[in-house]
């Protein structure tokens, strides 16, 4: 068999994409499986449109980061506030795989494995010590849970296309960026003097392949072929939390300031977003309630 | 809203006519909404520290739309990209044909694109797709402009193959 | 083999003269059918929608139309009735307004092509209509164009900065003086040519007087509040570059309005205008996408960076035979696809032959801006050619031509001499 494999992510370097690198080498020393990665924006597929690209079987096998227009049920394990560590993060999502195996396999894909990035933190132009100085300022998110997040704190939540975000952050028209030191921070830091070094969620994403496709493959394949992304998957964690330090030390090394989460407020950040998980599950239907519920109780919030 | 009269788009009859006409008022509407859009989007983010958090999302739906519908009324104002050198060269019959062919062409390239675009709009349909932001727009709404688009294009690509006949009555 | 057929379909489609789009779509999706059979077409619905829903490419309609206000109202008449009696000793006269102007503007919007649309739309009809030779204004105008993604900001820089993890702040700032340098070739270029040949530019013998001055002065004014409304929008921190866009117009309206120009009327046409104009060079933008959708899945771009990489040679041989396969790919794909395409995977090689990744951004810019000049698939041609009805293709082409050489020579300048771009960088960072 012969796929053609996508990820969102352009970046050769990043940990992602050497993740994903990995696998199709790997599948292709194991099996008759022949994978074939392509770089994100090369096949002008939208990275939000990835899920449906796998499940219409136009590629056969992606990183998929941005799936919420597609299985918006996964969104809550990227909630602010709700998940705040690792050891959160690791039973929060065992306890919500199966539910996520039957969302993603409704969209007729099977979720395979996935990876996750270090916590986004905030970082800014002007000088931060607590979330209370977010106060009146403009700051970038990238969904409107995020953006419930900065408005508790009196920011401004700002959209803004990613491709405007260097030039906004140099003339002020925005002031801030919630992302990974080894995520976006590492393109912007040089517009970014200020860290704050609190966690506000976890971004991740799902490595899926085409039902059918998969389907289609030996037993011994599909057997290879997961047990391939259920090792690579951890390992491009683990590798995004060793660049995540890296990145620190580098970027606080070219001068940006990295400030650590003042003492209470995350359980302040807790406490007052709290009540926005429950709105959120109401909102979209029992299933997310339930989905909510789940994660509350595996990590005991 | 008429269209460039200096350029005087030749009709294949009044059904084309009035379709060109409802595309120039759509257009020159969208056109109209995006300005606005994008300057209230910038007025409220730097006066009152507001974004609407739904300007980009609609922008792209706008350029979306003005991609297709601008391009039918280019194409009907005969200013739709040509090299005309070679195609200057023949004689008038030969002409007609090859202009007749490439239009032919054109017509298919659309209603492939027309039928796969309408696809897309169904896979997104029966999903339930829809953008993550704070609308929530379901995208088989604005993806509908992609076959309506083509449609439109495949449209104005029969007036020009019916115009290759009334050009060579004359 | 099958993007030799691909290539040779375009070609010939668009020399045979059909509507150069369908031709790109055609050869696009003959490429597609002979890389994957009818099965690949089930991808087209997601490209047509990956590549048209964009944002960044609202720039186009929104420059354009704040173009067809200042052209409609008169504006521009008088902006270039203004500049005329400063420029009457300089060889060449308003042809440089056009290069100052595109410079103006690569500072105020991202890309090249709302650069390209805006100044074409305003000066091809003006300077046309002053008696100079169309090919030179043209030529001018699309040269000018390709400024706009080498002075800061530049959405181009910003992508490749995003694929190979350079500094944005560096590659913006290493931009700035190759920008201003190609200006001043450009310009230099006008002046030799007109010295030569006097009949491509008017010549006006009396000298202006004082009051003429003054006068011209007063016609300047509008022109001045406008750029001052868009620019200062931009660096003031209050619009990102394609907003200025929309900013732009707002400001090209109220100043009509002010110099009791506005009527429904002009309203009307600018906007009939900028529909059909915009939507031409947007179809273009996306057929070039499907296009590049076609090669990317090809591999060729792999391939040729492939054999590049296994020929084992020096550092100057690698950057001239990356010159050549940006000409050849530039001559049927869009730049930020080929962008895409090559440079994460030439990136490796390159810091292993110790070349600077901000030198190489620039390069890879100005790289980007000649294969947006290369027929068959370039895009600022299309650009200009389209803001007028008097002006071919073919004139674009000929006419952009001596500034292409000017480009690929100021390219091996830059390779000879680095320090072009990188001093200002190392100077301020
Ligand atoms: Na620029
Ligand atoms: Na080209």
């Amino acid at each position: 068999d012969d796929w053609t494999a996508y990820t969102y992510s352009s970046v050769s370097t990043t940990s992602a994409v050497k993740g994903m690198t990995r696998i199709a080498e790997r599948v292709a020393a194991d099996s008759d499986l022949e994978i074939d990665l392509h770089l994100g924006k090369t096949l002008q597929i939208a990275s939000a449109d990835i899920t449906q690209a796998v499940g219409d079987g136009i590629i056969d096998m992606a990183a998929d980061f941005f799936f919420s227009g597609s299985v918006p049920l996964a969104r809550v394990l990227n909630l602010p506030m709700l998940i705040e560590n690792d050891d959160e993060w690791a039973k929060a999502y065992a306890a919500m795989e199966p539910t996520l195996v039957d969302a993603f396999a409704q969209q007729g894909v099977v979720l395979l494995g996935g990876y996750r990035y270090p916590e986004q933190t905030i970082f800014t132009t002007f000088k931060i010590n607590s979330l209370a100085d977010l106060d009146g300022h403009k700051i970038r998110v990238t969904s409107p849970e995020q953006g419930h997040f900065i408005e508790e704190f009196g920011g401004a939540a700002i959209t803004l296309s990613g491709s405007e975000v260097p030039t906004s952050l140099e003339r002020g028209v925005i002031e801030g960026v919630l992302t990974a030191s080894a995520g976006g921070a590492k393109n912007w830091h040089e517009f970014l003097p200020y860290n704050y070094r609190f966690s506000v969620n976890y971004g991740n994403s799902m490595i899926i392949a085409n039902a059918d496709s998969f389907n289609a493959l030996s037993e011994d394949t599909k057997a290879t072929l997961r047990a391939i992304v259920a090792e690579e998957g951890p390992k491009t964690t683990a590798a995004f939390l060793e660049d995540e330090e890296v990145q620190k030390k580098a970027q606080s090394e070219a001068g940006m300031t990295l400030v650590s989460a003042a003492e209470g407020d995350a359980s302040d950040a807790s406490a007052k977003l709290a009540p926005f998980w429950e709105s959120w599950a109401k909102e979209n239907g029992p299933e997310y309630e339930a989905a909510l519920a789940t994660v509350r109780a595996a990590i005991g919030k | 809203m008429q269209l460039d009269a200096t350029k005087g788009p030749v009709s294949a009859g009044p059904l084309f006519d009035a379709v060109a006409r409802a595309v120039s008022f759509a257009t020159g509407a969208v056109l109209v909404a995006l300005v606005t859009l994008v300057c209230l989007e910038a007025f409220l983010r730097g006066a009152f520290n507001y974004s609407l958090g739904f300007a980009e999302e609609l922008t792209g739906y706008g350029v979306v739309f003005m991609t297709f519908f601008g391009a039918a009324l280019a194409l009907r104002s005969a200013s739709m990209f040509q090299v005309h050198f070679l195609l200057d060269s023949w004689p008038g019959g030969t002409r007609r044909w090859l202009i007749r062919a490439f239009a032919l062409v054109a017509l298919l390239i659309c209603v492939i694109l027309a039928w796969k675009t309408k696809d897309l709009t169904l896979s997104s349909f029966n999903r339930g797709k829809f953008a993550p932001t704070v609308l929530r727009t379901p995208l088989w709404i604005p993806q509908i402009i992609l076959p309506v688009g083509f449609t439109v294009l495949a449209f104005f690509l029969v007036e020009q193959i019916l115009l290759t006949f009334r050009k060579s009555e004359d | 083999m099958e993007a030799i057929l691909a290539f040779g379909l375009l070609i010939g489609l668009i020399l045979g003269g059909m509507w150069v789009q369908f031709a790109v779509a055609g050869a696009g999706l003959t490429y597609i059918w002979l890389l994957k059979g009818f099965g690949g077409f089930k991808a087209l619905g997601l490209v047509s929608w990956g590549a048209a829903n964009s944002f960044t490419l609202a720039a186009i309609p929104l420059f354009v139309l704040m173009a067809e206000i200042l052209l409609g109202s008169g504006l521009s008449t008088r902006l270039y009735n203004g500049v005329a009696p400063f420029m009457r000793r300089l060889p060449g006269g308003l042809l440089h307004t056009n290069i100052a102007g595109s410079g103006i503007f690569a500072a105020i919007s991202g890309g090249s092509a709302p650069t390209a649309a805006a100044m074409s739309t305003v000066a091809l009809p003006e300077l046309s209509a002053r008696g100079y030779n169309k090919r030179l204004v043209a030529g001018s105008l699309a040269a000018g164009g390709t400024l706009g993604i080498l002075i800061p900001p530049s959405i181009t820089m910003i992508i490749y900065a995003t694929f190979t993890e350079t500094s944005i702040a560096r590659l913006f700032a290493a931009g700035l003086v190759p920008g201003i340098v190609l200006a001043l070739c450009y310009m230099g270029f006008i002046i030799v040519r007109v010295k030569l040949n006097p009949s491509l530019a008017p010549k006006t013998e009396t000298p202006a007087s004082m009051g003429d001055l003054g006068r011209a002065l007063l016609d300047i004014v509008p022109f001045l509040m406008l750029i001052v409304i868009v620019l200062g929008s931009i660096y003031g921190g209050f619009a990102t570059p394609t907003e200025a866009g929309a900013v732009g117009t707002v400001g090209a309206i109220l100043i009509a309005g002010l110099y009791r120009k506005l009527s429904l009327g002009l309203l009307k046409d600018a906007l009939s205008r900028t529909a059909s104009m915009s939507g031409n060079i947007l179809f273009i933008v996306f057929t070039s996408m499907i296009f590049a959708y076609a090669t990317a899945l090809s591999g060729i771009g792999e391939d040729l960076v492939g054999l590049l990489e296994n020929a084992n040679v020096s550092r100057l041989t690698f950057l001239l035979i990356i010159m050549v396969v940006f000409a050849i790919l530039g001559c049927f794909m869009e730049g930020l696809g080929m962008i895409a395409i090559i440079v994460p995977v030439i990136f490796p090689a390159l810091m292993a032959l110790d070349v600077d990744p901000i030198w190489f951004g620039v390069f890879v810019v100005i790289l980007v801006e000649l294969g947006q000049l290369t027929p068959p698939l370039g895009v600022i041609l299309f650009v200009v050619a389209s803001s007028s009805d008097k002006v071919k293709i073919e004139d674009v082409i000929m006419g952009t031509l001596p500034f292409f050489i000017i480009i690929v020579s100021f390219m091996l300048l830059l390779i000879a001499v680095p320090q072009i771009a990188l001093f200002l960088p190392e100077f301020t960072y």
